[in-house]
């Protein structure tokens, strides 16, 4: 190993205690305890309430649950099938990726970049479905909102 | 003695009066190097056209610029240079070294007018680091770690990612206000990742094979007792580079094709945990030019100097959308590897599109992204949703460039609430009109190697509840 320090740290200020007399060497901050907001995930019936904008609700949705892992797997979505409905409205936000590419285009601050050809929507979120979804749960304002990160179709009626 | 500081004076006066006259008439007859072309290059360009750095050339004197007049004129016009991707609508960054409109006008003019050097003299050169480092105040590192091993990259063939050690020479965390790796072989690097890491129980440096069947070399991980080498390729990747999520983790830094020395903002510190590590992992990847190359790459550490209020970090983007479909990990998955859950990009597609989202679960300040794709690599575009539901375009590159990945620092730090989300939207070209697509016939997979490509977007930021008063340093200590 080669190691050259600065000019300053060969004149040997601090005597060898370090190459950098300069550095700093406090134990750095942790952050622990628990986040602001949770990563959740939950299953609904989707519901699309007509107005300007037009707004996207989960309805009948269980009790959201927190989860770490920011993926969704197969064992996830077999389980969400058979997972009851609640009685919780959630406003989703952050639709964009999950609802239709024409639906997609139309948004005014995608429409600046997104083209037919790159509108990567999944047209997971339809009115009537049954979906599992995860996102960031933020409650303000008396309103319990979902910031989307993945939807995932379950049934194409929601049922049960 | 009066007399004396009379002419004195007197010259001094007229020396000004007749360099003003002089600039004024060289005003009257158009640009002229001196007074009008030298301030923009050396604002610039000079920071990459000077010795010991990627560009070709230095542009640091009139002599230097003058049989380049006519190239430098075609390549600002087209906006080739400075290289500069993001678009204007989104965003402003600090690293922006891109040139106005009257910049170029004033090149321009000034080569059509046969690039005359006027007279007077050049403003003074910005301060730069003798030994050829790019931190922006020009100071030289204050710790440099060289790889102990000169590395021979054959002529031809491939190689894979390979890992060698060396001792990581502090002993405690260590706060860093910038870091710079140099490669020691632009042309035979792909990318270099470092990282502070502990070797395996058992297991302590020695020399075997760099990778298994590959050269001998020093500076490998062998079993302690028996001296047996053990298996080291590729475990290190890429996304160490922009994944650094622990905050004071193991990340030290990256090269990239473009990228300089990375400062962190003013206040902002970026921690090496020599109180945790004790080797410095240097996770290497070379190409083949077509001739025997030999590299050295070295790391350059700045201290931090001034007061400190936080530590930079950074988050993963999970991959979830390509073309259309949601990405599903298979059952039992406990942690995605980089890209697992892409499929090959087809022959041929002019427009392949990915997704990975990053949630943000606490308030943070964001610094700045960095982007990441190889050879397909057309566009990406990140997208921050607020917990309200409005978006904003943070930073878009509609031109991304392989070979100038260059980092997008913002000029003012952008504030995300807890609850907000950023998509990282990228494009890729496999198709006959992109002119790196060096087999738009094939279909192309996720991996390090450049014939494959890669989803990589990167965010950096401080956490705002780990936020302190600024605290204020005697020589760098707090």
């Amino acid at each position: 190993m080669r190691i050259r320090a600065t000019w300053a740290a060969a004149l040997g200020i601090g005597f060898g205690l370090s190459l950098a007399p300069h550095a700093q060497t406090r134990r750095p901050p942790i952050a622990s305890g628990k986040p602001k907001v949770d990563l959740v995930e939950t299953v609904g019936c989707v519901d699309r309430k007509a107005g300007n904008p037009v707004t996207w609700w989960l309805t009948r949705a269980a009790d959201p649950r927190i989860t770490t892992a920011g993926f969704v797997t197969t064992t996830d979505v077999e389980s969400a099938k058979s997972l009851p409905l609640g009685t919780n409205a959630l406003q989703l936000i952050g639709v964009s990726d999950f609802v239709d590419a024409e639906a997609l285009l139309q948004e005014p601050e995608r429409s600046r970049f997104t083209t037919s050809e790159t509108a990567n929507a999944t047209g997971q979120l339809r009115a009537g479905r049954k979906v599992l979804v995860k996102g960031l749960f933020i409650e303000a304002d008396g309103q319990k909102r979902i910031n989307l990160t993945q939807v995932i179709s379950l049934a194409a009626i929601c049922g049960s | 003695m009066k007399r004396a500081m009379t002419v004195s004076i007197g010259t001094l006066l007229g020396l000004t009066l007749t360099s003003v006259g002089a600039a004024a008439a060289d005003k009257a007859k158009g640009p002229t190097f001196n007074t009008d072309v030298a301030p923009i290059l050396f604002r610039s360009c000079v920071g990459c056209h000077r010795p010991n750095q990627i560009a070709p050339m230095a542009l640091l004197s009139y002599q230097d610029v003058r049989p380049w007049a006519k190239a430098i004129k075609t390549k600002v016009h087209a906006r080739e240079m400075p290289p500069w991707f993001a678009d204007p609508r989104f965003g402003k960054f600090a690293n922006d070294k891109s040139l106005t409109q009257a910049d170029i006008d004033t090149i321009v003019a000034w080569v059509d007018a046969g690039a005359p050097q006027g007279t007077g003299s050049a403003p003074p050169l910005p301060r730069f680091s003798e030994a050829g480092w790019s931190h922006p105040s020009g100071r030289e590192p204050d710790l440099i770690i060289e790889l102990p091993v000169e590395w021979k990259v054959a002529a031809e063939g491939e190689m894979p990612n390979f890992n060698l050690y060396s001792p990581l020479p502090f002993t405690e965390a260590k706060l860093v206000e910038a870091v710079q790796v140099r490669p020691g072989n632009v042309a035979a690097t792909h990318h270099i990742t470092l990282a502070a890491q502990n070797l395996p129980k058992g297991m302590a440096l020695g020399t075997g094979p760099a990778w298994p069947g590959g050269p001998i070399t020093t500076n490998v991980q062998v079993a302690a007792e028996k001296g047996a080498a053990v298996d080291n390729s590729g475990d290190a990747t890429e996304e160490d580079a922009a994944d650094e999520e622990e905050g004071a983790g193991s990340s030290i830094g990256a090269y990239i094709p473009g990228a300089s020395a990375r400062v962190a903002s003013l206040g902002v510190a970026k921690w090496i945990r020599g109180d945790r590590f004790k080797y410095v992992r240097w996770n290497l990847h070379y190409q083949a030019t077509g001739r025997p190359e030999t590299a050295r790459p070295s790391i350059g550490l700045w201290w931090q100097t001034t007061a400190v209020s936080n530590v930079e970090r950074g988050s993963r983007f999970e991959n979830q959308i390509s073309e259309g479909q949601p990405l599903v990990a298979p059952a039992g998955t406990k942690g995605l590897r980089l890209n697992q859950l892409l499929s090959p990009i087809p022959p041929n597609d002019g427009s392949w599109t990915v997704t990975g989202i990053a949630a943000i679960q606490d308030d943070v300040t964001v610094l700045g992204f960095g982007v990441h794709m190889h050879l397909r690599g057309r566009e990406m575009t990140y997208v921050a949703t607020y917990p309200d539901g409005r978006q904003e375009v943070l930073l878009r590159v509609p031109k991304y460039s392989f070979e100038w990945q260059l980092p997008y620092e913002f000029a003012q730090p952008v504030k995300l609430p807890a609850g907000s989300t950023v998509k990282a939207i990228a494009v890729y070209d496999n198709s006959v009109n992109n002119r790196m697509n060096p087999a738009p016939n094939k279909e192309v997979y996720w991996s390090e190697q450049s014939w494959d490509d890669m989803f990589l977007p990167s965010i950096r930021y401080t956490l705002d509840k780990l936020e302190t008063k600024p605290q204020t340093s005697t020589q760098g200590q707090p």
